[in-house]
């Protein structure tokens, strides 16, 4: 074999492994800003605010919710809250503290329930709330058990994330959720 | 020797760097490489910095050993979760550390027979509770046998090579370093992972060699766990790595490797050196993990196919597989045969 056809062939393999390994970053499926959501109860002007802290107790963020339509419950921990539909609806929604990078947060717990849960990841989004804040969105179900999860970096390395549960995806887009999506404001 | 050099190591990326090597430094037997490289694609962000001193002789004939620093910073690394039933999603992480490694290997009757330990010390930063990044420093350790039975260590066409690996209770410090206090008690427990490799090299013709290879894993330990305690990854090249892994393990390849002799002097695109051959080559894969070790390990069984082409370089194998699987296509660029 001589030196032109070894040179012909490595450059052929080298187009080929080009041609093969630069793809395109994976696209998230949803982008751009929440929007206020679409159907269910319209949110009422009252309205509870909830503060989220660092682990020395500082306000980094604040969030808003409709205390007509939402039942507020939260453990001894103040980073955690649970809010459930008073109308029975089947709508809950849980906050929590995270640190890192929120797609990392959002992924991983998609991942669990998808491994361990028997979970259908939907679709994946990169979004930005009302107040300028990124989101990382996963949306996920399994029969008639859906599941959103919002996962944001705040301040300082600490982040949120939200898990929404609901019984149909519709009502994942309701306006209630993304009320309180968008209200998430960092201090 | 210095170059610059693509590699693709599917779930890591496809790197471009420089690669250095010096063989037979001062004439001690001493070789030493070192590399800097940066992924190019879009699967992945990381930098890595790597050193090697290897070949360094010890006071007892065949006994010599190795030593590897690495500087590896990541700001995209993509990874799956480990289990059987491990969704094809990916988890980006970021994350820095350092990598240190002491391999002595005592190699008898002509490396046919060999003893090695590993000792490595892994430098890193984990988040605490608080939420604050904190220095966390550990050793682990691992014994490795080595039958190699087959005609060549490089290419082999005939013959059998049989490893067992299995991982050691590591110091608490070294000369690498010191185990931080950190340490929470989940990552101090014991968990022992033995893996066994089995390659078969079977000579059909002069230029064709069938391969057969097997790759059998386990872990012990931690069995009350909710996590999973992965005792390996399967070795099937249409998935990234670490794709597939859990307690117990098990792969099976065939490949064949049809080689057309050249023996060509070749010095293009910086590679120098005698062109000993051309080596096309197809290969079919078999693998399945699981939590137990019982006869889920041979259901729904994954599959991975593909071809290669590799280029026979004195003492060094390039090797460029395309491989495929239900999940897509992988690419390996990198040197030395997988078997």
């Amino acid at each position: 074999m001589n030196t032109i056809t070894c040179r012909r062939l490595l450059t052929l393999f080298g187009i080929v492994f080009l041609l093969t390994t630069c793809q395109e970053t994976p696209e998230t499926d949803l982008t751009g800003e929440f929007g206020n959501g679409t159907g269910g109860t319209t949110v009422s002007e009252t309205q509870a605010l909830t503060e989220i802290t660092n682990t020395s107790s500082g306000v980094i963020a604040t969030y808003k919710y409709d205390t007509e339509f939402f039942d507020a419950f939260s453990g001894d921990d103040p980073v955690f809250q649970l809010l459930s539909d008073k109308g029975g609806e089947g709508i809950s929604l849980l906050t929590a503290r995270i640190f890192g990078r929120p797609d990392t947060a959002c992924r991983y717990v998609a991942a669990v329930m998808a491994r361990d849960e028997d979970f259908e990841i939907d679709l994946t989004g990169e979004r930005e709330n009302a107040q300028g804040i990124e989101f990382y969105q996963v949306e996920l179900h399994q029969g008639s058990i859906y599941r959103g999860l919002y996962c944001a970096d705040l301040k300082d390395n600490f982040g949120i994330s939200v898990s929404v549960q609901a019984t149909s995806k519709a009502m994942l887009s309701y306006e209630q959720i993304y009320f309180i999506l968008n209200s998430i404001t960092v201090l | 020797m210095i170059i610059p050099a693509v590699a693709s190591l599917p779930g890591v990326g496809v790197f471009a760097g420089v690669l250095g090597s010096f063989s037979n430094i001062n004439d001690s037997g001493i070789d030493a490489a070192l590399t800097q490289a940066e992924t190019i694609d879009a699967e992945a962000d990381i930098h890595l910095r790597a050193f090697a001193l290897r070949e360094i002789p010890l006071l007892i004939p065949g006994l010599s050993f190795e030593y590897w620093f690495g500087d590896i910073k990541f700001d995209d690394y993509n990874t799956h979760l480990p289990g059987r039933n491990s969704p094809n999603f990916t988890i980006p992480y970021k994350g820095e550390f350092d990598y240190f490694l002491l391999h002595p290997t005592w190699r008898l009757f002509d490396r046919r027979l060999n003893f090695s330990y590993y000792l490595i010390y892994f430098k890193g930063y984990s988040v605490n509770e608080d939420g604050y990044e904190e220095e966390i420093g550990q050793h682990s350790a691992r014994g490795e046998f080595l039958l190699d039975l087959t005609d060549d260590v490089i290419d082999p066409r005939t013959g059998l090579r049989f490893r067992y690996a299995y991982s050691m209770e590591a110091p608490e410090k070294s000369i690498l370093g010191k185990n931080s206090a950190n340490v929470t008690d989940d990552e101090k427990e014991d968990v022992t992972n033995r893996q066994i490799e089995l390659s078969l090299y079977l000579p059909m013709t002069k230029q064709f060699t069938l391969v057969y290879y097997h790759q059998q894993f386990e872990a012990a330990g931690r069995e009350d766990s909710d996590e999973i305690v992965p005792g390996g990854s399967l070795a099937l090249r249409g998935y990234p790595g670490n794709r597939w892994s859990d307690r117990y393990g098990m792969t099976n390849t065939f490949e064949g490797r049809y080689t057309i002799p050249t023996n060509t002097e070749l010095d293009i695109y910086l590679i120098s050196g005698m062109l000993e051959g051309i080596q096309l080559a197809a290969f079919y894969e078999t693998g399945q993990v699981s939590p137990a070790q019982n006869g889920d390990l041979f259901k729904e069984l994954h599959q991975s196919y593909g071809f290669g082409i590799r280029a026979l370089i004195e003492a060094i194998v390039f090797r460029l597989d395309f491989a495929f699987s239900d999940e897509g296509n992988e690419t390996h660029l990198t040197i030395d045969q997988p078997f």
